[in-house]
């Protein structure tokens, strides 16, 4: 599994103000501490609403490879932003992300075709994100080929197949479990991911649909998640699912993490 | 007592049996107003309520909702004059580049429920494209909906676009979404901002109520 540290992300409150006011301090240990959990790749979201996106993301990029050795992924809808902060960025980036809406594809596909990278690429049409698995994967695969068209190899995409709140739609995790197997089986060679935390929301014990939903999705393939590492819960999840799934030897790496304190730390009796 | 029951099977999300009591009402003649008023739209209001209080959960609501919505389809050859008319008229729409639809959902349902009629512009809206819509739709309310930091100046945009049009006056401007804040709404010039759902409603219906 590669694991996309999401924290450092401007939609959340106290990361929008350590942005504004160039806090340094805050964020650099929100990135050593996303690192040490078991992040390989660290999101990087400058979108604080203010109007200057592309500074403060160049300004972030800087500040967290200066701290930490992991490459970034590059997170704004606005190509302008994303441009900039490729040129400064050591290592390859990843770009998060590029969908299917004409718009989008028309501003980030020159960027993504310029420089080495890999892209996270949403299954999302000019029509919306589509409701059935079937309709969801062709938006996806035309995605793919457009990122191939211009020079993407396909390992290096990302494919997202959207994940919905059940809350509000009981079939939504079906149809992002089914997209998934679709992806699996129809377009081998492309890599998939997802953002875990919104499958939960507005219900009561959101933690645990967050942590069975990943479970599901590492048994159907899934190869990168974006969540908080510093969760014992969803990375426990992740892990003791590779181990059931027979592909951990001797639980090896289950227990390495546990004893560098990243998993759940109930002991088993003797 | 068939209102009681009315209320009870919103509460109960009982989809299956809320037209089977409306009927009912209709039939005992009871004023179909009164089966609206007393009946649904009470339901769902202490739905409402009870969704603040944290006692029910988003799924329940949006149950109660369709159910709320059931009956009101039985009811509406019934109503005549005052009565058919809505609360009021609300158009709602995520606004340009953003594409979350969860909330504005459960807004425009609730508003239904609180019955406004409701035309959902939908999501990734244009600010000409909500121009146009209430051109047509003549709404009192206008519902902004932004789920992203990056597209929250959408909002300033589209009520920019209302005031150049020349529309600010004619409708009250509501905002909403996860990074919006009361201070954001301010700033933006909107007439009012709510947490959830059911704090849309209230200032909705402060809106046509003013």
């Amino acid at each position: 599994m590669l694991y996309i540290g999401e924290s450092i992300n401007a939609t959340i409150k106290s990361v929008k103000k350590a942005i504004l006011a160039q806090d340094e301090d805050f964020l650099i240990n929100l990135a050593k501490l996303q690192v040490e959990t078991g992040s390989d790749i660290l999101d990087a979201n400058a979108g604080t609403g203010r109007d200057q996106e592309a500074e403060d993301l160049v300004w972030l990029v800087e500040l967290i490879q200066k701290n930490v050795d992991v490459p970034l992924c590059l997170d704004s809808s606005d190509p302008k932003a994303i441009e900039p902060a490729m040129k400064v960025h050591k290592g390859v980036p990843m770009i998060n992300s590029i969908s299917g809406e004409q718009q989008k594809m028309d501003a980030l596909l020159p960027v993504v075709a310029n420089a080495p990278c890999k892209v996270v690429a949403l299954c999302i049409g000019n029509k919306g994100i589509p409701a059935t698995p079937e309709e969801r994967f062709e938006v996806g695969r035309s995605v793919v080929n457009e990122l191939e068209k211009a020079g993407v190899k396909k390992e290096d995409i990302y494919l997202d197949a959207i994940v919905m709140g059940v809350a509000t739609d009981c079939n939504a995790g079906v149809v992002t479990l089914k997209t998934l197997e679709l992806i699996k089986k129809e377009l081998p060679d492309v890599k998939t991911v997802f953002p875990v935390s919104n499958v939960g929301f507005g219900l009561p014990g959101r933690a645990w649909f967050n942590s069975i939903f990943t479970a599901f999705a590492v048994e159907r393939g899934l190869d990168a998640l974006i969540c908080d590492t510093r969760s014992r819960k969803i990375m426990t999840s992740v892990m003791s699912s590779e181990v059931l799934l027979a592909r951990d030897n001797f639980c090896l790496s289950y227990l390495k993490a546990y004893k560098k304190g990243l998993l759940d730390q109930q002991k088993s009796k003797k | 007592m068939t209102l009681e029951k009315i209320v009870n099977s919103v509460l109960d999300a009982d989809l299956d049996g809320v037209e089977g009591l409306v009927k009912e009402g209709l039939e005992a003649g009871t004023d179909p107003s009164v089966l609206l008023k007393e009946g649904l739209i009470k339901g769902m209001d202490v739905v409402g309520d009870k969704f603040e209080a944290g006692d029910l959960f988003l799924p329940e609501m949006l149950a109660a909702a369709m159910t709320m919505k059931a009956g009101v389809e039985v009811l509406k050859p019934h109503l005549a004059g005052e009565d058919s008319k809505a609360a009021g008229t609300a158009i709602i729409g995520t606004v340009q580049g953003d594409i979350h639809d969860i909330g504005k959902n459960l807004v425009a349902m609730m508003l239904e429920g609180a019955g406004f009629e409701v035309a959902d512009v939908g999501i990734d809206v244009l600010p000409e494209d909500f121009v146009k819509a209430v051109q047509e739709k003549k709404p009192q309310v206008v519902g902004l909906s932004a789920l992203l930091t990056n597209t929250m100046p959408a909002v300033k945009t589209t009520i920019d676009a209302l005031k150049e049009a020349g529309l600010r006056d004619q409708v009250k401007i509501m905002v909403g979404g996860a990074p919006v804040t009361q201070e954001f709404a301010d700033e933006v010039g909107a007439d009012g901002y709510a947490t959830d759902a059911a704090g849309a409603v209230n200032i909705a219906r402060g809106f046509v109520q003013a």
